[in-house]
């Protein structure tokens, strides 16, 4: 039952997939410049004949409708075809990059919720008082606050002035250790690695702060009123009646249905850390897709960037999709 | 077994301090049931809440004394509170589809108040106590399915894990019920319990609640605001209005020759099976705003038909009229 549902929502997805395509590829070809000429502009010896090659290596001297539809019919047999400018199959570019991006997605999404959630239990339980007006003074910082800019500062304060923790790449460039997971973290543990993991945490720790910002702020307003608005309810002061200790009940009664509208934000805020990952990786020089679509767009490689953002838009999809499903155990009330 | 002296609870509100409770002396022996009746506001359920120290923010207990066993509930810790609530006196409340927590199983529920009163011992005290977890958890389970029997829950075993939205509303007040008797209460507080359900449900839940108190000599508060109900259900009774008691009484005395004016228009309002269309009774005006009342003279005088001029000023006490019957009302004075 429960398989039959998951399947119709995967479904579901397709013609939103299909609508993203479009997009992007309208989008890309209506920005000024094309690849070849973003080509001329970096060599200096190209001929005419390689022009035409390069053109008709990319079907770009054909109508712009038979690119799209061979845009999408190579999409839908999972082809996302080739790198104009590093001649690389995209999905092998996608898969090299990666492990770079989930690590980084991965430590932000772990730092937010373990900052932004207790943070927004504590301030409903202490409504009104200085430190629960201090936490939301902060998390408002933290919502209006672009990551370029937190990015920036906290490369300041910890990297330029205390010399505490590295600002660029995703471990120190002298340490080598063999390649596994791709997760830089995990494969220094695999490889009993310590001074690797440590150099590798070290790097991790401020782009995954600069990324989980928002997502912290957000969660700890949304647990917060939620909060409030649960301990409101008749089952919290029954449970106190029952004689539940005071920390059960706001840690097992109140919590387990304050993160029910959390989840649903949760869901909702994975694309805001997909789109801040662009700007995060490229902050701190964290070599994932992120980087890698910033380039593929000033380069107007137009096949990496299709296939990046698709594959950006699936992520997405499947987040929510796993959120949805994550919901239904939460709320009992709730079928997929 | 339970004596409440000169409570006093207020809410303080833009509008002025809101005296909910306004100075209540009640007194309840073992086995008996007390039921407490008024309109709506005043200020029946802030008094039992009062007894379990659970008065909502921003309202507090400013004064008073709340005697069970001989021990003052006000002067308690707040362990000490934790340890009466749910074990020497329990609670239900009047609209059993907010009472359960809805993301959890009914039958966990009620393991949880077996739990949290340690009602079955875990084998071995302290760090070790793991050992015996799942042999304790299964004594639970046990007892917790036999108390829905025992309220009258079929299939307990099966309903056991199902969520309280899977529940009717009469089935999540039996849980309910089942959780409150689970540590085996000495006082049972019901606020408006049948308020929320039809009236043949009501019946069976009002037939619960006696087989109670007579197999377990347990003794109950229960709140209404229906006179009916009260006069069929309980030995005494005490009509609050806008905070304050304003008579009370055994159940005869108090149905059978009224005193006081809003008790004798509260009776009047009941509605009597005839074979004539007769027109329903009402007390005339509101229940008046508390924050804006005048703190002399008798507080229904606004409504009251048998007013005269000297209840506006008069600062009126509770009055012996009989044996246990106490009124206050000019009249008596
Ligand atoms: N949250 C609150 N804020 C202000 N006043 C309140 C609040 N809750 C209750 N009160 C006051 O307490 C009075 C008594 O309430 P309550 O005990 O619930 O009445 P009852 O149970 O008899 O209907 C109400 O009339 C209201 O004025
Ligand atoms: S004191 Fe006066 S106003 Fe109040 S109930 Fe008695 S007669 Fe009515
Ligand atoms: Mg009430």
């Amino acid at each position: 039952m429960r398989e039959a549902k998951v399947l119709k929502r995967v479904l579901y997805t397709i013609p939103i997939m299909l609508a993203i395509a479009i997009t992007v590829f309208v989008f890309m070809r209506f920005t000024p410049g094309d690849p070849v000429d973003i080509m001329m502009g970096k060599e200096s010896m190209v001929s005419q004949q390689d022009i035409e090659l390069l053109k008709k290596e990319f079907n770009l001297d054909k109508p712009i409708y038979t690119q799209l539809y061979i845009f999408l019919t190579n999409l839908l047999k999972g082809d996302l075809g080739k790198s104009i400018t590093k001649g690389v199959p995209v999905i092998e570019l996608i898969r090299e990059t990666l492990p770079a991006t989930i690590e980084l997605a991965l430590a932000a999404l772990t730092l937010g919720i373990l900052i932004g959630i207790p943070i927004g239990i504590i301030s409903a339980v202490k409504q009104n008082s200085w430190l629960d007006r201090t936490m939301m003074a902060i998390s408002f910082t933290g919502i209006s606050m672009p990551s370029f800019w937190l990015g920036l500062i906290l490369i300041l304060i910890f990297s330029a002035k205390l010399n505490l923790l590295p600002s660029q790449g995703r471990i120190n460039f002298l340490i080598y250790i063999p390649k596994v997971t791709g997760f830089y973290t995990i494969d220094s543990l695999l490889a009993g690695d310590w001074e690797a993991f440590v150099s590798s945490l070290r790097h991790l720790f401020l782009p995954a702060l600069t990324l989980s910002a928002p997502l912290a702020a957000v969660l700890a307003r949304v647990m917060r009123s939620s909060m409030l608005e649960v301990l409101r309810n008749d089952y919290v002061v029954f449970a106190r009646a029952k004689g539940v200790p005071e920390k059960l009940v706001i840690l097992k009664h109140a919590v387990r249905n304050a993160l029910i509208p959390t989840v649903t934000v949760l869901g909702m805020e994975v694309g805001a850390l997909l789109g801040g990952n662009m700007i995060v990786e490229n902050v701190f020089g964290w070599p994932g897709i992120g980087r890698l679509v910033v380039t593929a767009i000033f380069d107007r490689d137009y096949p990496l960037v299709q296939g990046v953002v698709m594959f950006y838009a699936f992520t997405f999809v499947m987040a929510n999709l796993l959120v949805d499903i994550l919901y239904t155990y939460l709320d009992p009330k709730i079928e997929l | 077994m339970l004596e409440i002296r000169n409570l006093k609870v207020v809410f303080e509100t833009d509008r002025g301090v809101v005296k909910a409770v306004n100075g209540i002396d009640l007194t309840l022996e073992r086995g008996k049931i007390l039921g407490l009746v008024g309109e709506s506001g005043s200020g029946k359920s802030m008094t039992l809440l009062s007894i379990l120290r659970l008065v909502p923010y921003p309202g507090k207990i400013v004064e008073g004394e709340i005697l069970f066993e001989g021990e003052d509930l006000l002067k308690k810790s707040a362990s000490q509170m934790r340890e009466i609530r749910g074990k020497d006196i329990a609670m239900i409340f009047q609209d059993p589809m907010t009472t359960l927590n809805p993301v959890f199983p009914v039958g966990e529920q009620i393991r949880e108040s077996l739990r949290v009163h340690n009602i079955i011992k875990p084998e071995k005290e302290g760090i070790l106590g793991f050992l015996g977890e799942r042999d304790r958890r299964k004594k639970e389970y046990e007892k917790a399915v036999e108390l829905m029997e025992k309220v009258g829950i079929s299939y307990p075993e099966k309903r056991y894990f199902s969520y309280p939205h899977q529940f009717s509303g009469g089935m999540q007040q039996r849980a309910i019920i089942a959780i409150a008797l689970s540590c085996n209460p000495k006082l049972l507080l019901a606020d408006e319990p049948t308020t929320a359900l039809d009236v043949t449900i009501q019946a069976q839940i009002l037939d619960l609640l006696r087989q109670i108190n007579e197999v377990n000599g347990t003794s109950i508060i229960f709140v209404t605001h229906d006179l009916a109900v009260a006069a069929e259900f309980c030995d005494e009774i005490a009509v609050m209005y806008a905070g304050q008691m304003v008579e009370k009484g055994p159940v005869d005395k108090v149905i059978g020759e009224p005193k006081h004016p809003y008790t004798k228009g509260l009776l009047k309002s009941i509605p009597k099976i005839t074979r004539k269309k007769e027109k329903l009774y009402a007390i005339p005006g509101n229940v008046p705003d508390l924050a804006s009342l005048s703190p002399k003279g008798c507080p229904f005088y606004e409504r009251c038909e048998e007013a005269v001029e000297e209840c506006k000023e008069v600062e009126l006490p509770l009055i012996e009229v009989s044996d246990g019957e106490f009124v206050r009302c000019i009249k008596y004075l």
